[in-house]
């Protein structure tokens, strides 16, 4: 006599969400806490969080400049030095922050969206939506996708930081895809799919409920990676100045400190360089702290530890 | 980079910007005689032949690339010259014919003389290369094997053509003769037809595909070895530089004090900063660089800072055919909310100096030009937010909420387009939108990926605020043409003076100029024609009508001169001295200063 899916191999979520468990803040609330490396990213990613939403408003629109100060020394008045207009740099990386950051944020969301779906249907399914899926997967994967970037930035505003999201997402979910399918292909083939299936119950119940929950650390890592890719990505399209002008975007600053300040050559400058790639050498490493705790905050797995 | 400067120079083929440095290589240990330098148009492209009208050819102005004089870079004297390849010449009292005597002892560096066959054929090449016709050139006639006769095309008074003659470069005939057929000549008086047969013009026609096919094979014909009848030839080249030797056969080959030249490649600004900086450039053509940078060159031993003037100017332009560009008072209004002190102290802080006025016309040629009562009739447009006020109040606007509405009630905002790449255009179109901005007018700056595109979209009416190069001298022709040219609809069609209206989208009139503007005393002008005849006008008729064209563009502002350029270059006295002071001589490759018997090595 066959047992019940659920006593075979009951789904590893349906053990972790219980009612009688802490609620997924409060899990990851503890997880974070655990060591000291995870609390100082998320420090970090708040702290961002908070320049990109709040950041343009401690400042006036129109940043003040001042022709007497140009590339000022760092001081108390200008903490990272100024640029070439005599505007204060911290004042351009924090007002900068809400493009690069919300650009970065929507080009991870397509990202995981598209990989994310598209790996789920083609692994779960196979069959000609398998081969359909995997074919477009590998022309996107097959396109140069920063270079196509450049050629697209000639014919396409990107002054809204959504449209440079979109483009960026649609160009780099290939491999998050590609990773995901091969995850839902091992898991279809586990005992607890094949008992929801003999339950009777519905693909999108078994993709999303049974499926997705098992997939989800690697997701949300995935997230968070593609934020700091896609900010190098459109920092480079900034830097490389193919898109529209913004004084206080990160890559923008790095190119007119590189091209027209000389921060390579004279130290006077250098603190115009400095200060966009501390800014994205403090994020990345907030997010590569962080990465560890999302690992156990979607890993049934360790939290089940 | 600084490509606008660089663009600015090359096209009035002033002095030089110049854009950057190259390779790693590691500098040679130098002889004392041993120049080492930049070249001002490009860098160095290894596989790229050795032939001058190449984009990328291996040839060096003034080096191994001769032309028949050197410009002195005179605004109000364009025939005057140093003599080149041409020991002396002499012009028609109209100008139309101009008969040249080669240096007796100008020699190609196979030891073949220089003749009038050379001058001729490389005439022809010029045909090919589209660079004659821009000259009017209509025949060449050789009296000796060193006596040439050039005429005009009958009917063409152009005042410039001595000028542009003897800037073409000459090539020797034994090697580009055998690229063009033997009716070369037939074809290009062929091409040369202006009249209503249709047999003819269809030969017109073909005859000009014919020479725009020929200059296509030439400028990719590659020789054997350079064929120099400068003062260096090339001897060897790699990505990293260049090394050019002393040529014996030179005529002038004992005023050469310099036996080898290395030229370093570059591929950007910084680069050519570093070179100076580490103090391994001789001579360095002017380099756009910010003030920490030149400092930094400054303090190398031996560096020193050569100025010389420069005929060009950057310039913010109006489409007075979009709202509300076409009203004087808004013109007038932002012209006194730019403060030009301190766009130019951002932008171009080392190789610009502020505009004093706009009237088209760099400073320095406006006190050549102008008598001082004239020049007090201009208005400097002084950096003040109340006359901006008053103008705008005059035309009807208000300011609510600290923004200024139009006339028509709409709120005003702009964009001020410029090019990528041009990082001076580029802070000053940063710092004019603050300005503008804190004064009540929401304005961003907006970068266009290339200058030819940009140059298409402008022409196509898309920006109504847009940086410009104007005052492109030194002669007043091309100085006004910048403004009153087909840029405003004005063209030569046939000969005569055709101007295009503002609503014909496809003759590139985009300034739209009404076609008369007043003067200062309310005298009524035609600014497109004026410019038109300074074509064909001595230097002294061109006075009254320089003057004119100078208070009409200050007076209705058709662009506001924001800074002019300046010619900076860099020499480095520890290895070699005496060289020149002449602004004239120092708008010239130095192998032109060593061709006059300057820089000599230090023993």
């Amino acid at each position: 006599m066959a047992l019940p899916a659920s006593k075979l191999d009951p789904p590893v979520n349906q053990l972790v969400v219980s009612k009688s468990n802490p609620s997924f803040w409060t899990s990851s609330w503890r997880i974070i806490v655990k060591k000291p490396g995870r609390v100082i990213g998320f420090i970090i990613i708040l702290l961002y969080i908070f320049m990109g939403l709040f950041g343009p408003m401690l400042y006036p629109k129109q940043l003040p400049i001042d022709p007497n100060a140009i590339y000022a020394p760092i001081s108390w008045k200008y903490p990272l030095g100024t640029d070439f207009e005599g505007t204060s740099n911290l004042a351009l990386v924090i007002t900068g922050a809400r493009y690069v950051l919300f650009a970065a944020f929507m080009a991870a969301i397509f990202t995981v969206v598209f990989g994310t779906v598209l790996g789920l249907v083609s692994g779960y399914f196979l069959g000609f939506s398998d081969s359909v899926i995997m074919r477009i997967t590998d022309f996107i994967l097959t396109i140069p996708s920063f270079p196509l970037l450049v050629v697209l930035s000639t014919v396409w505003n990107f002054g809204q930081p959504v449209a440079m999201g979109f483009v960026l997402g649609i160009t780099g979910w290939g491999g998050l895809a590609r990773a995901v399918r091969s995850q839902t292909l091992s898991l279809r083939e586990r005992g607890f799919i094949e008992a929801a299936r003999s339950l009777g119950l519905s693909p999108m119940h078994i993709l999303m409920r049974e499926i997705l929950p098992n997939v989800g650390s690697y997701i949300a890592m995935n997230l968070l990676l593609t934020i700091t890719g896609s900010i190098y990505a459109e920092v480079g399209l900034f830097f490389l100045g193919v898109v529209p002008f913004q004084v206080n975007n990160w890559g923008v600053m790095l190119n007119l400190a590189v091209f027209s300040a000389g921060a390579m050559s004279s130290a006077q400058a250098l603190p115009y360089l400095l200060s966009p790639m501390l800014a994205l050498l403090i994020l990345t490493l907030g997010i590569v702290l962080f990465l560890d705790a999302v690992d156990e905050m979607f890993n049934p797995r360790l939290k089940e530890v | 980079m600084k490509k606008v400067v660089f663009l600015a120079l090359s096209m009035v083929s002033a002095g030089v910007l110049v854009a950057g440095c190259g390779t790693a290589t590691q500098a040679k240990s130098s002889t004392s005689t041993t120049f080492t330098t930049i070249d001002e148009y490009h860098g160095i492209t290894a596989g790229a032949p050795i032939n001058p009208f190449n984009s990328n050819g291996n040839n060096w102005l003034g080096y191994d690339q001769m032309q028949l004089g050197w410009f002195t870079n005179s605004p109000t004297n364009p025939n005057s010259f140093y003599p080149g390849l041409a020991e002396k010449w002499d012009v028609s009292s109209n100008g139309s014919n101009v008969t040249i005597w080669l240096q007796p002892n100008a020699k190609w560096s196979n030891g073949t003389p220089v003749t009038a066959k050379d001058v001729k054929t490389s005439m022809a090449v010029a045909f090919t290369q589209g660079n004659a016709q821009s000259f009017y050139l209509g025949s060449v006639k050789v009296i000796s094997s060193n006596e040439v006769q050039f005429s005009q095309i009958p009917g063409q008074h152009y005042n410039l053509f001595l000028n542009n003659l003897l800037q073409q470069t000459i090539v020797p005939s034994f090697e580009y003769e055998k690229l063009m057929p033997t009716n070369i000549w037939q074809i290009i008086n062929e091409s040369m037809y202006t009249g209503n047969n249709a047999a003819k013009k269809a030969l017109a026609t073909k005859a000009e595909t014919d020479l725009t096919n020929l200059g296509k094979t030439i400028a990719n014909y590659s020789p054997a070895k350079d064929i120099s009848a400068g003062p260096f030839v090339l001897k060897n080249l790699n990505p990293g530089e260049a090394l050019l030797v002393k040529n014996p056969d030179f005529f002038a080959a004992n005023s050469i004090k310099v036996n080898q030249v290395v030229f370093r490649n570059y591929t950007g600004n910084q680069q050519i900063w570093n070179y100076l900086i580490a103090g391994q450039l001789d001579a360095a053509p002017f380099t756009a660089m910010p003030t920490n940078i030149l400092h930094q060159i400054l303090a190398t031993k031996g560096n020193q800072e050569v100025v010389s003037p420069s005929y060009v100017a950057a310039a913010l332009a109006f489409n007075q055919g979009i709202y509300p560009y076409g009203m004087l008072s808004v013109r007038r209004a932002l012209a006194h909310v730019i403060d030009r002190q301190a766009v130019q102290k951002v932008a171009e802080p080392v190789v610009g100096t502020v505009s004093k006025y706009s009237d088209g016309m760099v400073d320095s040629a406006t006190s050549q030009w102008l008598n001082s009562a004239q020049v007090n009739q201009l208005d400097p447009y002084s950096y003040n937010l109340s006359k901006a006020t008053a103008e705008l109040q005059k035309a009807g606007f208000k300011k609510v909420n600290g923004q200024w509405l139009m006339p028509n009630g709409k709120p005003w905002t702009a964009t001020i387009y410029t090019v990528n790449g041009f990082s001076d255009w580029i802070e000053a179109a940063k710092v004019i939108s603050s300005e503008m901005t804190s004064f009540g007018i929401p304005t961003q700056p907006s970068i266009v990926s290339s200058y030819s595109q940009y140059l298409k979209e402008i022409a196509q009416d898309k920006y109504a605020l847009g940086f410009w190069l104007n005052a492109l001298g030194p002669e007043a022709s091309p100085t006004y043409l910048r403004i009153y040219g087909a840029n405003d609809g004005y063209q030569v069609v046939g000969g005569q003076l055709v101007h295009y209206p503002y609503t014909n989208k496809t003759q590139g009139n985009w300034l739209d100029i009404p076609s008369t503007v007043p003067l200062p005393n309310g005298t009524l002008v035609n600014p497109g024609k004026l410019t038109y005849e300074l074509n064909s006008l001595t230097s002294t008729q061109q006075r009254p009508i320089v003057q004119q064209l100078a208070l009409a563009t200050d007076y209705n502002l058709p662009m506001i001169t924001l800074w002019n350029y300046i010619n900076v270059q860099f020499v480095n006295t520890t290895r070699f001295g005496d060289f020149p002071t002449e602004p004239g001589l120092l708008d010239n490759p130095p192998a032109v200063w060593m061709t006059q018997g300057y820089v000599h090595p230090k023993s």
